[in-house]
């Protein structure tokens, strides 16, 4: 796109003013308050309309800079400029009322819409911040490498946003992630199902377990009381064994003893002097003894009959009880075989429950199936990374590349080579020394400032050239450094408009015969 | 003489564990089982060979009075177990001090045994498994005894962890008959000579098809065999293809149709297929409740068409992005990425 025409017809100062351009550089010389800026506004607001900000913002907005001193709400103006081999002419009137924009193609009569984006689509969809950041240089600060590293950067994402297939890779990335945490809490709920099931047969197991415990200690008890039971019923036995030796012992009544007596008695009798007397008193004897005999063993059968009796009592009793203790150690002994029985069903249940949990240790197909999604989106996420790096990096290398040739020239060769990192920050290269940006003066670093500015506005209009507008930008550049800038403009740049209160640049130009224009304020 | 082989009935699992169906299956189980022996009862089979995994557990004794119950309601018809890799021989195992019915014989130790029915001139041949595993070849060089009796070999394995077996060798060892089982598919590697029973009832969701027992009749030495195929349900698989236009109420009753064309009784394992709309998003949890299903897969497909999408976007990061997953190989997971990241990219856009 060239400018081919400025008309103001009521805008700032500026009434009714034209200003006529063409291909290469322009000087548009003012003193201060001249209305450099106004101009600038100017073009601006043809291109882009001028809203009104609100409130307080109002005060001081573009708008009310602007507005024509003595005639306010009157502002209009019109540019000329041309795309191509077409001709167009841009009309506007900025009164808020009354906005309104007309586009004409002179070359072919076509009437065209503002509205519906057809200048917008002329210009290869430029915009104001675009505007701002390739076509419009405004006043030079001191760029330090911080800041300069800050502009490429910012220069860069500006540049990503060239064409309207732009993504946003973070936002992607963003929604990627999202669903990955869905994915996952789902996974979660799954393991925690299943956590709950096994849980379930755990609490089945450690049920058995206590009811294990319960009868281990059951049959314990038990067993001691068999045990005991069984020692009891030993010693009753042979309790009762005594008792019928003893009764065996008493029955019998030993003849010993009396025997012994009757022999007693004889030796006695032998004392005696007749035999008759010998005899009688042997007899009387013997006979008495035996009377006693017969005596103690009636007393005796008398008694023993009267302890027979008592001792069937006893012994009756005494079989009771022994079958009462037989049949309480058989009961136990019964019980004792039961709880046998049932632990051994519960060590076996336990142990089935076991062998189950070990059994169902693996994922089920969901869980399975989810973590192969999660897995893809990480994959995705990686792969998309990777690639908008090597994005960057393809367009940082060109960035880099474009900055270093258009530096070169500046610098008549004493830095050939700029070198962006990943952070964007910049090395030069004089000769074979790497230099960092600290280490040079400033005006090198304006020098690389502008190198940078030239590339990212040449990498950034493909299709046609814009015209580059400076702003009082070569204020701080030292003499040959403007000589060099100014030449590569010259060869460099289809239109310049060079914007400055100075008659510095002029005189260079003439100096170095570099062609242009004037236009006084 | 005629004889049915079984093995790998698993009495006491529950299949599908967790899910709604699972004790019932579990009953399933030991219907299909009494199935059998009614089955046996009624057609005067004279032998019944176990080829392991009866149980799927250590049995209980209550488990064991349930089935030797059944046992002598067949008291004319022998019975052979041996014990596999799931109920194998514990040293405490409760088939080793259960008195089963008279018609019973199991094969009580690891050590090769046999079997001898005068009456029905066969010999049955095994051995009970007394661990998870036997890594050892323990049917390598068997033969049998006598030559002029019905020669069976009952065995259970036949993977590297459950005693491998050379399937060739063994079929020319001199057994008239192979009776197999830890396999759950049934199969006939032989015919009439060397086969898997297979279970009764499908266990996993991965036994598709059905599931029975081997019937065979022998006359002198010949054998014939067949399978018979008995199990009350069956794992069946849904396809249901998607396009564009589907919507997840549509995919819903396209799953109940399905169901109801195959009767309901079924459980059933639902695959999604087809190109759907990329911007759908298919709510699987609102299909379980449909009927007896162990499972939904979505491996439908966003219908991107990523040569128009390629050629729109260049060598922007869509274009390569695309570029980047199509000029590799696609397996799952790539193409999944492709269409995650896709649709990310796209969407981002807006």
């Amino acid at each position: 796109m060239i400018l081919r025409e400025l008309y103001i017809e009521s805008f700032g100062q500026f009434k009714k003013t034209r200003i006529l351009l063409g291909e290469g550089i322009h000087v548009i010389y003012g003193e201060n308050e001249t209305g450099k800026s106004t101009i600038h506004a100017f073009i601006k607001g043809m291109l882009f309309g001028i809203e009104r900000k609100r409130g307080r913002a109002a005060k001081n907005d573009t708008y009310s800079r602007y507005e024509p001193w003595d005639q306010p709400n009157y502002f209009a103006g019109m540019i000329r400029f041309s795309c191509g081999d077409k001709t167009f002419r841009l009309e506007r009137n900025f009164e808020k009322s009354r906005k309104e924009a007309r586009l004409l193609c002179e070359t072919d009569g076509e009437e065209l819409s503002v509205e519906q984006g057809d200048l917008e689509m002329l210009l290869d969809g430029l915009t104001e911040s675009t505007y701002d950041n390739t076509i419009s240089i405004g006043q030079l600060k001191t760029y330090t490498d911080e800041k300069l590293s800050s502009a490429v950067q910012n220069y860069m994402s500006n540049y990503e946003d060239s064409g309207d297939t732009q993504v946003d890779v973070e936002a992607a990335i963003g929604e990627l992630k999202k669903k990955q945490r869905k994915l996952n809490i789902k996974y979660q709920e799954l393991k925690s199902e299943e956590k709950k099931k096994r849980h379930e047969i755990e609490i089945q197991r450690s049920y058995i377990q206590q009811e294990i415990q319960s009868k281990e200690r059951l049959k314990q008890e038990t067993l001691k009381q068999y045990e005991r039971a069984k020692d009891a019923l030993i010693k009753e036995e042979q309790e009762l064994k005594k008792g019928e030796k003893e009764l065996e012992d008493a029955v019998q009544e030993p003849i010993l003893p009396y025997f012994v007596i009757a022999l007693f008695v004889i030796l006695l009798a032998s004392f005696l002097p007749s035999i008759g007397l010998k005899l009688g008193f042997s007899l009387l004897g013997i006979g008495g003894i035996l009377l006693l005999w017969f005596i103690r063993k009636k007393h005796h059968r008398n008694l023993q009959i009267f302890k027979d009796g008592k001792d069937q009592k006893i012994n009756m009793s005494k079989e009771e009880t022994l079958k009462a203790m037989v049949q309480h150690k058989d009961k136990l002994s019964w019980s004792l075989d039961r709880l046998e029985e049932e632990l051994q069903e519960r060590y076996t249940m336990e142990y089935n429950k076991k062998e189950l949990l070990d059994e169902w240790m693996n994922m089920t197909v969901e869980e399975k199936d989810i973590q192969e999604k999660i897995s893809s989106i990480s994959l995705a996420i990686d792969t998309i990374k990777m690639l908008s790096e090597d994005l960057a990096k393809e367009m940082s290398g060109d960035l880099e590349w474009e900055m270093s040739s258009i530096l070169k020239e500046v610098t008549k060769g004493r830095y050939h080579q700029v070198k962006l990192d990943e952070h964007l920050g910049v090395t030069l290269y004089e000769g074979y020394q790497m230099i960092r940006l600290e280490q040079v003066s400033k005006g090198t670093i304006e020098q690389v400032y502008f190198a940078l500015r030239m590339a990212v506005t040449k990498k950034f209009w493909t299709t046609q050239s814009m015209p580059l507008l400076f702003d009082e930008s070569f204020a701080m550049y030292d003499e040959s450094r403007l000589i060099q800038a100014l030449h590569w403009l010259s060869k460099n740049s289809k239109q310049s408009l060079i914007f400055t209160c100075h008659k510095r640049e002029e005189e260079l130009l003439n100096q170095e015969g570099i062609p242009y224009s004037t236009i006084r304020l | 003489m005629r004889f049915v082989h079984i093995a790998d009935v698993h009495l006491g699992m529950q299949p599908d564990r967790g899910r709604a169906w699972s004790e019932e299956r579990g009953k399933d189980i030991w219907r299909s089982f009494e199935g059998v022996i009614d089955f046996i009862k009624k057609e005067k089979i004279d032998l019944l060979l176990i080829a392991g995994d009866l149980f799927h557990h250590q049995p209980l004794v209550r488990e064991l009075k349930e089935l030797n119950y059944l046992f002598t309601t067949i008291p004319q018809c022998k019975v052979v177990i041996m014990a596999g890799n799931h109920d194998y021989l514990r040293k405490d195992s409760n088939y080793l001090s259960f008195k089963f019915s008279k018609n019973v014989n199991m094969f009580m130790s690891r050590t090769m045994s046999s079997f001898y029915f005068e009456d029905i001139g066969t010999e049955v041949f095994g051995l009970s498994y007394d661990s998870r595993e036997i890594s050892y070849p323990l049917y390598q060089n068997i033969h049998p005894s006598h030559s002029d009796r019905f020669n069976i070999l009952l065995a259970h394995g036949g993977d590297d962890k459950h005693i491998p077996m050379k399937k060739e060798e063994m079929s020319k060892s001199g057994f008239h008959y192979i009776a197999l089982g830890h396999i759950h598919k049934p199969e006939i590697l032989i015919p009439d000579t060397m086969a898997y029973a297979g279970s009764l009832e499908p266990t996993d969701c991965n036994d598709m098809g059905s599931r029975g027992f081997i019937l065979g009749e022998c006359r002198g030495s010949k054998v014939r065999i067949q399978q018979v195929f008995c199990n009350l349900r069956t794992y069946v698989e849904l396809q249901i293809q998607v396009n564009g236009d589907t919507t997840n109420m549509e995919l819903r009753e396209l799953v109940s149709n399905l169901i109801e064309e195959d009767g309901g009784n079924n459980i059933y394992k639902v695959q999604i297929i087809g190109y759907k709309d990329p911007e759908v998003e298919f709510d699987l949890d609102s299909i379980y409740p449909l009927g007896d299903i162990i499972s939904v897969e979505d491996q439908s497909e966003p219908d991107y068409d990523f040569q128009r999408l390629s050629k729109l976007h260049g060598d922007n990061l869509i274009g390569r992005y695309i570029h980047h997953f199509t000029q590799q190989g696609l397996d799952e997971s790539k193409k999944n990425a492709l269409y995650y990241g896709v649709q990310a990219l796209l969407d981002s856009k807006r």
